[in-house]
């Protein structure tokens, strides 16, 4: 992985981006979210604890003063008799009623019912004469018990809390009833809580008795049980509200405490589907960022290494778009330059060398008088002539004529001129080389006119005697012409031992280094590349062991008119 | 270095994550055991099943998870679970209804049906809960001569203005379709294309619209329940009541422990509530139903003035299918 | 018989210029030699030669100088003037001084016999060198090789195209072995004899009959007219036309 990143630059950025971008992200999403939910739930319970302290405690007094209240009347000797003999204070029973009423803080209707169920005496809402069933509900579950029991109300009433009241042999005289409706609860839990909170009541196995919004009470408490009874967690319907429950002991009813949540279950959840859309956004953007990034910056680089391959392999022309104002653009620029300068600088050497040929030659000329180079050839020749010795004058003779040809006239000479220097520069070799080799010279007569530079065709020819036939003897050169492409071909071939590999690579790229001992082949090479341009020069064609033909290749440029003072000699 | 660094955030995120799991309300403690645990499946309406489940609950402290539907959605769901027994109890829907499912009932124990009255129990895997007598119903309003018998209903006067609910649909209403055929002499595929050309192709969806299909004039005539029509005419629906001539059925629903099921003694607990005095009692005197008590029977006025019909539920249990097709190829034929 | 004098302050010129030519042959014979200009001047007033050939650096007088005497003197000795100095100023000044021809040293012995010839002509008849002298020998038993080449050339000389490399493939053998034998047994190359030979037979195409001179180039082999020329006068040392002109 690690080398995967430092293996290119590009990667480099996509993961720098990456993680620049997604690591706020994460540390948002992941970290930050879970401590804001996690805080506000805090908070909320805490809340709810409180109130439920406040709520709870209410009630247990409540539920407590019933009990007593329950227990008081059922052992009250006015009741009782009220009861047993079906005769009554009517005042100091009301009288009892209203004490107890009093004591139970007057939330709670009170009903001394008889063994019939029919309410005897009434206050504070439950009616005289009404009628609770003895076989079922709440008197039913007095009847069954000593204690005060607590039952599940219907209609209006929200709870009834009971107790039998038993004659001498345990029979059931009658009973007396507290009745809770729903404003007394409203009453009770309003004094204690003056929040938004919801609060339900539910009986022992969670049913609804009471909800602060009564037309909610039936739907929550059946969600909450629910949950309850499959082990889950409470979350009431719609996960908007947070639920604390604690058991009132007394009654062994449940009471609810419901908090609007701040952070509800939607909220939460559109929380973390804003977070992974915003990661994948982000991912999205960081692909693409780093792309277009790595794209900028690195085309501009490859186009920089790409001409910087070309300027290697000899092309100097290649230049650099110059579009750019930044590091980049600053770089093309120096790049574009240099290589300007490189190939003036080029330009300008092979212009001062010629230049001090030029200056070298005229200097010789000047210093070495030719006049003398001439005379003395000429006595060389007369010298031979009269001692016999025909070769000697030939030489000298031969000589002069190169000498002089290649200091007078003009650069450019038709090739007819040319061959016949070769055919001086042939003969002196040939007594040399004591005719260890022949040369043809075979160029069609339409070739004999085109244009040459002035003795282009020594060094090739020196080369084939010197390199290709010296060990031999039967060395065999022949000097051909061909037209190809509208180019002239000239090529000197020789049948000697051939070039090594080396040497022909570096005489046919087109980078041609000093190649020391053929350094002529190279001068003449770039000689030609001067003057007529990169498509024209030498090329060779040779193997070791194989015939070698070196070849150099010109424009045709024709000699119109016939130049007088040329042949007329 | 960069390991020891990932692995750090990582367990410190874990940690976060895994308080604020930790601060969510469980009221775990207050959950009931699965001893005093008890679920029922029941085709009853709320306001007859919520007093009595409220009731043994109070009585016995079981938590009690009701889930109500139609009978034969119940049945089809029993069913479905009879790998796995999700519910203990089937409460309600017709005996032949539960007859037709028997297999998915478990056998109850001989001693349970003490005091119930011979007629309406038959089998082993059921137990009648109270007893429900078809009436015909018609428009107090529109309606000045009655029909008084089954054989009446066939008039071409009520053609086309009978409300009756599909017996495919309600269990009810294949009941009150045995039970005509029952009480008309004759063939019964001849007495079934009859009454479905009395109808004219009008069949209701529910078995809970006949009455108001009957008291808003829609119809002139209707054949529903006893309770259900004694619930309408409280609610101050302008219909009435016509016992048949020519004799009716009283079909009761029942009450089925399901085989292989979590609870089987809360179930059976349930069972003697409900069979239990206290609870038939309320039958008579607060549902406009009758009870299955054989002693209760005897005070029920009411329920000996009705002209009944020898009802054999195991036949028509069996005949189900051949009727339903029977029926259904009428409707098709349409 | 012409008589020549030679003036050059050089023995090795004198002895050169005066055996090298075979003056016989031309119907001269050197009547005498000079060291300087006044010398020259000397003899030149006393033998009265028919042809002077001098140099122009010389001590006591340059050669320019004795010419300009000579012709102040009234001799009307025609003159050929040999110079390592190829100057203009001075070629100009030798033909204003009645000067023949203008030679640069070193030359060839053939261009100085090829200007004397020109001279005489004007005065006698004029001597054309024969186009058998031309050809390079042919030994008197030529290898295979050698005679079948000669017989080659001799049948396709009028061929433009013809080339070593058709002669060697004709005679199944390769260009340099063809090579190395010819320039041994005739001391010529191949392509050189079949120039010469191709002039030689223009030789006598001219001086036979009169036909055009493209004609003649054409007939021969060549298709370029002024190549052929200077072909010609590069072995003759006479142009085409001059040559015709001198053999009728």
């Amino acid at each position: 992985m690690k080398h995967w990143i430092r293996r290119s630059f590009k990667t480099r950025i996509f993961f720098t981006v990456l993680l620049v971008s997604l690591l706020p992200l994460i540390i948002c999403d992941v970290i930050m979210l879970p401590i804001l939910i996690a805080h506000s739930e805090q908070k909320l319970a805490q809340e709810s604890a409180q109130q439920m302290r406040l709520i709870q405690t209410a009630l247990t007094d409540v539920m407590d003063s019933l009990n007593r209240s329950l227990r008081e009347l059922s052992r009250d000797k006015t009741v009782f008799t009220m009861f047993s003999e079906n005769s009554a204070d009517d005042s100091a029973l009301y009288a009892l009623l209203f004490q107890a009423a009093t004591n139970t803080g007057n939330y709670a209707g009170i009903g001394l019912y008889d063994d019939q169920g029919i309410c005897r005496y009434a206050i504070n809402g439950t009616n005289l004469g009404s009628v609770l069933p003895t076989d079922w509900g709440v008197l039913y579950a007095a009847g069954q018990s000593a204690e005060p029991v607590y039952a599940d109300g219907s209609g209006d009433t929200v709870f009834y809390a009971a107790i039998c009241v038993r004659d001498e042999e345990q029979a059931i005289a009658g009973y007396v009833a507290f009745s809770l409706d729903d404003n007394g609860i409203d009453r009770l839990f309003s004094a204690v809580n003056n929040t938004p909170t919801d609060i339900l009541l539910l009986n022992a196995r969670w049913e609804s008795l009471y909800h602060t919004r009564s037309s909610q009470g039936d739907t929550v408490a059946a969600a909450l049980r629910q949950q309850l009874l499959n082990g889950e967690k409470l979350t009431g319907t719609g996960g908007e509200f947070a639920y604390l429950v604690e058991k009132e002991q007394t009654s062994g009813f449940f009471i609810v405490v419901q908090n609007p949540k701040i952070l509800t279950d939607t909220i939460v959840r559109a929380f973390y589907l804003i977070s992974i859309l915003m990661g994948v956004l982000c991912l999205l953007l960081c692909f693409w960022g780093a792309w277009l990034l790595s794209r900028h910056l690195s085309r501009p680089i490859q186009e920089l290494s790409h001409a910087m391959g070309e300027v290697e392999r000899g092309r100097y022309e290649v230049r650099l778009r110059e579009n750019r104002e930044d590091e980049l653009g600053l770089l093309s620029k120096g790049f574009n330059r240099m290589t300007r300068e490189y190939l003036l600088n080029l330009k300008r050497s092979v212009q001062r060398q010629k230049e001090l040929n030029d200056t070298r030659l005229r200097m010789m000329q000047a210093q070495l008088n030719p006049h003398f180079l001439y005379n003395t050839l000429d006595s060389m020749k007369w010298l031979g002539a009269a001692n016999d010795m025909p070769q000697f004058a030939e030489m000298a003779t031969d000589l002069a004529f190169i000498l002089r040809s290649s200091i007078t006239g003009s650069n450019l000479i038709p090739l007819q001129k040319e061959l016949e220097l070769i055919e001086h520069y042939i003969n002196i070799q040939s007594i040399r080389f004591e005719d260890r080799f022949t040369c043809e010279i075979d160029i069609a007569e339409r070739y004999q006119s085109c244009l040459v530079p002035k003795l282009v065709l020594q060094p090739l020819v020196e080369n084939a005697i010197l390199h290709g036939v010296a060990g031999q003897d039967d060395g065999y050169i022949k000097i051909s012409a061909h037209e190809e492409a509208n180019a002239l071909i000239v090529s000197v071939s020789d049948n000697g031992c051939g070039m090594p590999e080396e040497v022909l690579e570096q005489l046919n790229s087109p980078d041609k280094r000093i190649l020391g001992e053929h350094l002529g082949l190279h001068n003449v090479d770039s000689i030609i590349k001067l003057y007529f341009g990169a498509s024209y020069g030498i090329t060779a064609d040779s193997g070791l062991g194989r015939d070698t033909r070196v070849s150099v290749r010109l424009p045709v440029i024709r000699k119109e008119e016939t130049d007088a003072q040329d042949f007329d000699r | 270095m960069k390991l020891n660094f990932f692995a750090l955030l990582l367990c410190f995120v874990i940690a976060v994550v895994s308080s604020t799991a930790a601060a969510s309300s469980s009221a775990d403690s207050f959950a009931p055991d699965d001893n005093i645990r008890l679920v029922i499946y029941t085709s009853h309406k709320v306001e007859i099943y919520q007093p009595i489940i409220r009731e043994f609950e109070q009585r016995t402290g079981i938590w009690v998870q009701v889930t109500s539907g139609g009978t034969n959605d119940m049945l089809r769901q029993i069913a479905l679970e009879s790998d796995y027994a999700q519910a203990d109890l089937m409460f309600g829907g017709g005996v032949e209804s539960l007859d037709a499912y028997s297999d998915y009932f478990d056998e109850l124990p001989a001693d349970i049906g003490e005091g119930l009255d011979t007629h309406a129990t038959v089998s082993g895997k059921w137990l009648p809960f109270s007893l429900l007598p078809v009436v015909l119903i018609y428009n107090s309003k529109l309606v000045t001569r009655p029909p008084e018998s089954w054989a009446n209903l066939l008039d071409s006067r009520w053609s086309g203005r009978i409300a009756y609910a599909s017996p495919d649909i309600s269990g009810s209403s294949y009941t009150a379709l045995v039970t005509l055929l029952l009480a008309i002499p004759g063939d019964d595929e001849e007495i079934l294309r009859l009454f479905y050309q009395s109808l004219e192709g009008k069949v209701l969806e529910s078995s809970g619209y006949v009455v108001d299909a009957v008291s808003e004039g829609d119809c002139l005539v209707g054949i529903t329940l006893e309770e259900t029509a004694l619930k309408g005419i409280a609610a101050g629906k302008e219909i009435g009541i016509v016992y048949p001539a020519d004799g009716t059925s009283s079909v009761p629903d029942g009450i089925a422990i399901i085989k292989d099921c979590a609870h089987r003694e809360n179930a059976l607990a349930f069972i003697r509530f409900v069979l239990g005095a206290d609870v038939q009692r309320r039958l008579i005197t607060s549902y406009y139903r009758h009870s299955v008590l054989s002693a209760l029977m005897d005070d029920d006025t009411q329920a000996q003035e009705i002209q009944l019909l020898d009802y054999d539920i195991q036949w028509a249990s069996v005949q189900k299918d051949r009727i339903l097709m029977l029926w259904n190829q009428m409707v098709a034929g349409e | 018989m012409h008589r020549i004098l030679i003036v050059d302050d050089e023995l090795m010129v004198r002895r050169g210029v005066a055996l090298g030519v075979d003056w016989q042959q031309m119907g001269c014979i050197v009547a005498a030699e000079a060291t300087n200009g006044a010398e020259g001047l000397r003899l030149a007033l006393e033998l009265k030669p028919d042809l002077i050939i001098t140099d122009i650096r010389m001590p006591k007088m340059d050669g320019l100088a004795m010419l300009a005497e000579l012709r102040k003197q009234g001799c009307n000795s025609k003159a050929i003037v040999l110079t390592a100095y190829d100057e203009f100023s001075f070629a100009q000044k030798a033909l204003r001084l009645g000067a023949v021809d203008y030679l640069l040293k070193p030359f060839r012995d053939q261009d100085l016999a090829g200007a004397v010839t020109r001279i005489l002509e004007q005065t006698t008849t004029p001597c054309v060198p024969s186009p058998q002298s031309l050809l390079p020998d042919i030994p008197k038993a030529p290898s295979k090789y050698v005679a079948e080449t000669v017989q080659y050339i001799v049948c396709h000389y009028s061929d433009h195209e013809i080339g070593i490399a058709d002669i060697a493939g004709n005679l199944c053998v390769s260009e340099s072995h063809l090579s190395h034998v010819f320039k041994k047994e005739t001391n010529c190359t191949v392509t050189s004899y079949l120039t010469c030979y191709r002039i030689h037979v223009a030789m006598m195409k001219l001086r036979d009959h009169r036909p055009k001179i493209y004609e003649v180039a054409e007939m021969v082999g060549y298709r370029d007219v002024n190549y052929f020329g200077s072909i010609f006068k590069k072995l003759t040392g006479l142009s085409p036309s001059e040559y015709q002109e001198r053999c009728t």
